[in-house]
């Protein structure tokens, strides 16, 4: 029996039950169901009710599940204490923190599915007659594949007609060259190498092709490849390890606490209930419930505002991983230059110099010449000639198309008004990498007429004679190659690329006569000095990997102000040892020239072993492996191969090096933002057990129930935390040193302002509030049980009043870590007026509902009694926002610091 | 004896009728092409792929009828195996909500019928036609002599090479504790009991292999050696699952349908009772 690609067209179309003009919309409806969408996916799906199972398995919950069952004990030995409402409480709290950290994580992958949509690949089908254009996706078995010049080609298939079709398998075999693909499949048995089957990931070079899809999805030849490295298992993410960190820490400074009072309430003699009663209410002041949803929510916001500035996160962790990167090692054309070829200067064989004006394609331009005589005009039409006939670009009324080198040929010959002659093209050599040139026949009657070009040292060897000044031709020289090549480089130091071209009256690549150089400039892009600049200040170095030679790359470093120390050429780095790199590497900027792509994983290891975060940008397939190495993968949107975004973490979708600072800017906004939430809500812990601890040492009666505890952190805690989390870059955050991987959220710093500072002031308010009341209605110290139970309450609620109205002037002042609060606007977290109003009823709702009041042991309070609460928040913020005044000064470079010694 | 092939119209289910037919034809079976009429049916398709089935049973030799049945689909086809005398049923299957999840296919999987039953997964339409080598994975040495038969019978059909793909679930930590001695002892024990099934083999002339892998995640590690080798077939043992199975974890099954790269097939061996 014969394979697929061996059959001849009408047994293939048999075969495949379809025809020349494609499948009906009904036979594709029916085949996406047979043999499902045309995607990768060889990870297992996430369970959704798994993920939401987990959110009660984690330390915090666990811990409040154990303070629900010890409640339930309690209330089973002791009945009628009301424990039981506490359990239940306590329980609620739990579903409440799991539904709502699993529905921000849930939203946030939703998020990031609706983002990678983004980037579809859109391919051109025969259906039913017509020509369609439709997602990659969508693509069955069957379908008529339309290929042309620069498609990916998004299926395996048979080709039934080809014109000069070339394709790019290297994602299949390593191997760049471009293959030749027929109608026959050549003698062989494997698909592979049929020369007639074309595979999904590959990309058409040149030509175009119509081929029958055979297979698609994980069918593919492709599909196989990829299920070889995607069951790769992920390593824990920074972020991760740091929530880790800060569950395990609060977590054991919860359990102490609740065991040490446990312990002394036990052998003072209060007996065992109370005192386990007091332990359960210390470990749920100290859970911090809401910090799980808000981390979801910060990673998630960030990604979504990364996404409308170009820079789309593949993956939400890489996210803060951004926060942390201190070397950006970037391609230069298309990334940092606009890969918007200009040809700005002309060099004839004759000696002449001709400037071109105008930049971009469409532009008009000057021709300017530096000397001229009667057969220059000719000589220059001759060069442009040669360039216009000897590429497969075009520019007419649908756009661009082609190389953008050839673009930049082509527009200059439009800008001095020439048109291609009406020659037929007989024959092409195509560019290969190892070539590094490329021709093509054209012939006029029975003359062939060869047009070449390339780059200078591939060219030159090959030329046998030049076009004179006197428009005829003579022999070329050694001193005439001399005079060619010093003008090259001269033309490269000024980070112009150059093109020699030539042509021969025979259909050969040898015995030319060169007719000129092309010198093409490639501009950098808008904002990218600025960007470079950013870098600097935000301690973060920027090395250029370039194919370029070292002049060019010099020249365009230069023009961007990106500094270097030293530059090191492909060559030399592979006669270099890896101790000696890492060692350039741990210091010094380098700028790395005529560099493969093969060994930017050898730069990125390295960088790596110095202890570098290192942010890697690549477009081709070989850029792969280093992609995945580097601890932030940054593939091309526009430019880059599918296998480049693939295997990147985040994609830029306008190619541009700018977008790579913001997505910094975001993931160090990331870092701060929850570092910010952690001292928020360590601000409320103190509150929260002060009165706790004062109540056992002292003979007063409860300041703040259990329950009450519960509605400040999954109550009036919680949207202000989240507001925390959606926060907007500060302004110096590029003027701060990259985050450390050794710097932690939960840092002394943090325990420093949320516990000792924040907290004890808010711990002040709370038990002044509540003391001053039960004074001013007559209360004498030492009597611990109240006879008016609402007079308790009563005073329950002022301390519960003093704990939320500091909290809420604490999320207003902790919106920067270091600025005033005073100069963020009042309406640039909207999400912090929401949580302000919710706060206000809530507050108004605990004062009032008297349904709302059973539940949280809370009671009207009268107005003339609430100025009591006035000055805490007022102090607390100020308070805090002194404390930022003095570290913005502590950290000002004109403040004068102390000599170290 | 009748082998049945279940015939809708689509593509994959003419594949899964062409392996009916070489099964059928090494045991001079009656291929019966049956369909169960249903409202949204494409009749003149159905026809069609069932003319296509008789026309290739010519080639091979093989007797074949029609037969259509009336009613819901799984209590009619339950039905007809119960009256005919049946060896295999190939019923291809297709993505519903998920692969096979909800398709026809399942429905029977989780039934217990009279007849063995083949699940057909197409991934290559032409396989079919050029199959040379076919893989069967199993755990440890669990292998029961019906899914054996089974496999042997279309690697005879089609003269195919064959692989037996031993997969010894181990965790990592043991995986890292296990020195080569032990993984080689472990090895053997798993040959010697399956060389019975490697000598029917040899006596049936087909060539064979017998593979063996540690790992902690069964269905990757298939997934990667079929990337890794040229196989046309896989034929896996399928077990009938409750409607909760995939609640908690993702069907293997169906995650191996979803996933593979070559044609497929979960053989479930008929009820014993």
């Amino acid at each position: 029996m014969m394979r697929l690609f061996a059959l001849d067209r009408q047994a293939l179309f048999l075969r495949l039950k379809t025809s020349e003009t494609g499948l009906d919309q009904v036979q594709v409806t029916r085949r996406l169901l047979e043999f499902g969408p045309n995607e990768l996916t060889t990870a297992a799906k996430k369970n959704y009710l798994l993920a939401y199972l987990s959110q009660y398995s984690h330390f915090f919950a666990i811990l409040l599940e154990v303070a629900a069952l010890l409640s339930f004990v309690a209330d089973r030995y002791d009945p009628g204490q009301g424990n039981d409402v506490l359990g239940y409480a306590i329980l609620g709290a739990v579903i409440i923190n799991a539904t709502f950290t699993f529905w921000q994580e849930y939203r946030a992958d939703k998020a990031m599915e609706e983002l990678l949509k983004l980037m579809p690949t859109k391919v051109s089908l025969r259906r039913d007659g017509k020509i369609v254009t439709t997602t990659a996706h969508e693509i069955v078995p069957g379908d008529i594949l339309l290929l042309e010049e620069g498609d990916k080609v998004a299926a395996d298939g048979i080709l039934i007609e080809t014109n000069s079709l070339y394709l790019n398998l290297s994602s299949l075999t390593g191997e760049s060259a471009p293959v030749a693909r027929d109608l026959l499949p050549g003698e062989t048995q494997r698909s592979l190498d049929a020369k007639n089957m074309v595979f999904a990931g590959t990309t058409v070079l040149s030509g175009s092709g119509i081929a029958v899809a055979s297979a698609t999805g994980n069918a593919t030849e492709f599909g196989k490849i990829a299920s070889l490295t995607k069951n790769v298992r992920k390593a824990i993410t920074p972020m991760q390890r740091e929530i880790i960190h800060i569950t395990r820490v609060l977590t054991v400074i919860a359990l102490l606490m609740g065991g040490f009072f446990f312990a002394i309430g036990l052998f003072s003699g209060k007996g065992i209930m109370p005192a386990l009663i007091f332990a359960i209410a210390l470990i749920v002041a100290n859970v911090p419930e809401g910090l799980l949803p808000t981390i979801a929510l910060s990673l998630s916001l960030a990604s979504q505002r990364m996404a409308r500035r170009n820079a789309l996160i593949k993956n939400l962790d890489s996210v803060e991983t951004l926060g942390s990167v201190t070397v950006i090692c970037t391609d230069k054309t298309g990334t940092l230059t606009r890969n918007e070829m200009t040809v700005k200067l002309l060099w004839l064989a004759g000696g002449e110099q001709v400037a071109i004006s105008g930049e971009g394609y469409n532009e008009p331009g000057e021709f300017s010449f530096s000397q001229c005589n009667a057969t220059s005009e000719d000589r220059l039409a001759a060069v442009l000639m040669a360039g216009l006939l000897n590429c497969r670009a075009r520019i007419d009324a649908e756009g661009l198309h082609g190389d953008p080198t050839e673009l930049a040929l082509v527009a200059a010959a439009r800008k001095r008004g020439i048109t291609p002659p009406t020659m037929k093209k007989i024959q092409e050599f195509i560019f290969t990498s190892e070539r590094k040139m490329m021709s093509s026949v054209y012939q006029e009657g029975d003359r062939p007429t060869l047009f070449a070009k390339g780059a200078v040292e591939a060219l030159l060897p090959r030329c046998t004679s030049f076009l004179a000044e006197d428009g005829s031709i003579h022999p070329l020289n050694d001193v005439g190659k001399a005079a060619a090549l010093a003008r090259a480089r001269e033309f490269e130091s000024q980070a112009l690329r150059v093109l020699a071209i030539a042509r021969n009256d025979k259909a050969e690549e040898e015995g030319l006569t060169l007719l000129g150089l092309a010198a093409i400039m490639d501009l950098p892009r808008h904002g990218v000095s600025e960007a470079v600049a950013t870098c600097k200040t935000a301690g973060i170095r920027t090395m250029m990997i370039t194919g370029d030679n070292p002049r060019t790359a010099a020249a365009i470093a230069g023009q961007i102000g990106m500094d270097f120390d030293r530059v090191i050429t492909g060559p030399e780095l592979e006669t270099m040892g890896d101790e000696q790199l890492e060692e350039i590497l741990a210091k010094e900027i380098v700028l790395f020239a005529r560099m493969a792509s093969r060994q930017k994983l050898r730069i990125a290891t390295a960088l790596q072993n110095a202890g570098e975060v290192v942010a890697m940008t690549g477009d081709g397939v070989n850029d792969a492996p280093a992609l995945k190495k580097a601890d932030i993968g940054i593939a091309m949107g526009v430019s880059g191969s599918e296998v480049a975004k693939e295997a990147a973490d985040m994609v830029l979708l306008d190619d541009n090096f700018s977008s790579i600072v913001i997505a910094i800017e975001e993931g160090r906004t990331v870092y701060f933002n929850v570092k910010k939430f952690v001292t928020y809500i360590l601000s409320h812990n103190a509150p929260e057990v002060v009165p706790y601890i004062l109540q056992f040492f002292l003979r007063i009666p409860l300041p703040l129930s259990v329950i009450q505890i519960i509605s400040i952190d999954l109550g009036t805690d919680m949207l202000p935390g989240l507001a925390l989390g959606s926060e907007r870059p500060e302004k110096n955050i590029m003027n701060r040193p990259p985050v450390s991987r050794e710097e932690k959220i939960l840092d002394w710093e943090v325990f420093q302002r949320g516990y000792f500072f924040l907290g004890l002031v808010e711990a002040t308010a709370a038990m002044v509030a509540f003391l001053s009341f039960l004074l001013l209605h007559g209360w004498q110290y030492g009597t611990v049980t109240l006879a008016d139970p609402l007079l308790h309450r009563q005073a329950m609620t002022m301390t519960l009043l003093g704990v939320v109205s500091c909290q809420m002037f604490n999320g207003w002042t902790m919106r920067s870590w270091e600025f005033s609060a005073f100069s963020l606007g009042i309406f640039s977290n909207r999400l912090m007026l929401a949580g302000m109003a919710v706060n206000l009823v809530w507050v108004w709702t605990l004062l009032n509902v008297a349904a709302v009041q059973k539940v949280f042991n809370t009671a009207h309070v009268p107005l003339a009694d609430l100025w009591i609460l006035l000055p805490f928040p007022m102090t607390l913020f100020l308070g805090h926002e002194g404390y930022k005044w003095r570290r913005r000064r502590r950290n000002s470079p004109n403040t004068p610091q102390p000599d170290r010694v | 004896m009748k082998v049945i092939a279940a015939i809708n119209g689509l593509v994959s289910s003419d594949v899964a009728a062409l392996y009916a037919l070489r099964y059928a034809a090494l045991f001079d079976h009656t291929l019966c092409l049956l369909h169960v009429l249903n409202p949204s049916d494409r009749r003149e398709e159905v026809e069609l792929s069932m003319t296509e089935a008789e026309e290739a049973a010519t080639h091979y030799g093989v007797k074949t009828e029609r037969v259509f049945l009336t009613g819901e689909s799984t209590a009619a086809i339950r039905t007809y195996l119960a009256a005919a005398r049946t060896d295999t049923l190939f019923c291809s299957t297709r993505m519903h909500r998920r692969f096979f999840q909800d398709s026809l296919s399942e429905k029977l999987s989780r039934l217990s019928l009279p007849a063995n039953l083949a699940v057909v997964r197409v991934a290559h339409v032409n396989a079919v036609f050029v199959t040379e080598n076919i893989l069967l994975p199993i755990r440890e040495d669990r292998l029961s002599a019906q899914k054996f038969a089974f496999f042997s019978s279309l690697a005879k059909a089609f003269s195919a090479e064959t692989e037996i793909y031993s997969i010894h679930p181990t965790g990592r930590r043991r995986l890292a504790a296990m020195d080569t001695h032990t993984a080689r002892m472990l090895f053997q024990k798993i040959n010697t009991r399956l060389s019975h099934y490697a000598n029917t083999l040899k006596l049936l002339g087909l060539p064979f292999t017998i593979k063996h892998a540690l790992t902690g995640r069964e269905v990757d590690q298939i997934l990667h050696h079929l990337a890794r080798h040229d196989f046309q077939l896989m034929i896996i043992g399928g077990r009938r699952l409750s409607q909760f199975s995939g609640l908690f974890r993702e069907n293997p099954m169906e995650r191996l349908f979803w996933h593979t790269p070559v044609n497929t097939i979960a053989f479930y061996a008929r009820d014993k009772k």
